[in-house]
């Protein structure tokens, strides 16, 4: 059984260690507001003109090598303007049907803000496979969070010489966060 | 911390129903008010918001006027949302309490960080807590890896976990930047 559950935890904590990092690493970002400046820079195209929304984000995607989600459009006289978006960059684009072009404003975060943004990226309702599969990521990393968690503490249980003060980190641990649950709770 | 940590995870995953999405109707209750007619939003926003007084674990309030235009104070706290809804015409303020699901609540007490910067020293305590916890979890993290690496690198799953975890990362890493 202790070796089952000491291959379990190697497992999982090897494979799960830079993703888990990600989190943790970007929660620091949050819990601190260090500032994040994207890069922005723009961009005229020629793209078919009398294109809708949709079909003028397919020629982006095809053509330019545009990969996102494709947010809602917005028609306003003459043009039309919608949002391609992953988690490191979004494109702003207003596409001019009746001429066939389009100004495309692009925005890509650093290293910090991409940790961030992945940070924030949930369920399986994209439309972009890549932001779903970390869907699939973040539902993994949250099992064995508390796969890690329960494995860890059985395996230090077996270490009889540090019983003693493990038990006493492992009390105070209790007692303090779920003292501090039930009054945020309570109240 | 890592079953709340794991716990929030798996809340917005599976899209555990917010407060606005519940099917539950918030407390209410009213109090009457009437703000002077010279003064801004921001302003009767602000002797609304001492007039009702800070929620318990409350951080600090937001103004703003809803889709019907009415004046709104709102306080987010772990347990949901109180918001003070003032009817100028009728002179009152309608003070509504949203609670919501305990799976919410994990996942905004993961989120109660630093950055709150709430006066309530509970809040406060947590946040601290939550500190501690992400830097123990780097801490948890690198020595793990360290451990891993170094006491059983000759066993052949170390190898491929550890591959598979460099991979994913830079994967997605690629595909999202």
């Amino acid at each position: 059984m202790y070796r089952l559950i000491r291959n379990t935890h190697l497992i999982l904590g090897l494979s799960a260690s830079l993703i888990i990092l990600v989190y943790a690493v970007s929660a620091v970002q949050m819990a601190h507001r260090f500032a994040i400046t994207p890069h922005v820079s723009s961009e005229d195209l020629t793209v078919a003109p009398a294109l809708g929304a949709r079909s003028a984000a397919q020629r982006l995607m095809d053509e330019r090598g545009y990969r996102g989600d494709l947010g809602a459009a917005e028609s306003t006289g003459q043009q039309i303007r919608f949002s391609i978006t992953r988690a490191g960059t979004a494109y702003a684009v207003t596409y001019y049907p009746a001429a066939g072009r389009a100004h495309v404003e692009r925005r890509e975060l650093p290293f910090m803000g991409l940790l961030n943004r992945l940070h924030h990226l949930n369920g399986f309702e994209h439309s972009s496979a890549a932001m779903n599969a970390w869907g699939w990521i973040l539902a993994w990393i949250s099992i064995a969070l508390i796969l890690l968690g329960a494995t860890g503490v059985y395996m230090w249980f077996r270490i009889y010489n540090e019983r003693r003060i493990g038990s006493i980190l492992l009390a105070g641990n209790l007692c303090v966060s779920i003292a501090l649950l039930v009054l945020l709770r309570t109240r | 911390m890592l079953m709340v940590f794991g716990l929030a995870g798996l809340v917005v995953t599976f899209k555990a129903p917010d407060i606005m999405h519940s099917g539950i109707r918030p407390e209410s209750r009213i109090m009457d008010f009437t703000a002077p007619e010279s003064l801004s939003d921001k302003q009767v926003g602000e002797k609304i918001a001492s007039a009702v007084g800070r929620p318990p674990r409350a951080g600090e309030h937001y103004i703003h006027r809803d889709d019907s235009n009415r004046l709104v104070v709102d306080w987010y706290t772990a347990n949901g949302l109180v918001r003070a809804l003032y009817f100028e015409q009728e002179h009152r303020v309608e003070i509504q309490t949203w609670r919501n699901s305990i799976w919410r609540f994990f996942d905004n007490v993961h989120a109660t960080t630093m950055a709150d910067r709430s006066p309530d020293p509970v809040v406060r305590a947590w946040a601290w807590y939550i500190e501690i916890s992400i830097w123990s979890l780097i801490a948890m993290c690198l020595s793990g890896l360290w451990l891993g690496v170094a006491s059983r690198w000759r066993f052949m799953w170390t190898r491929i976990a550890l591959a598979a975890g460099c991979a994913v990362f830079a994967i997605f890493f690629l595909l999202e930047r």
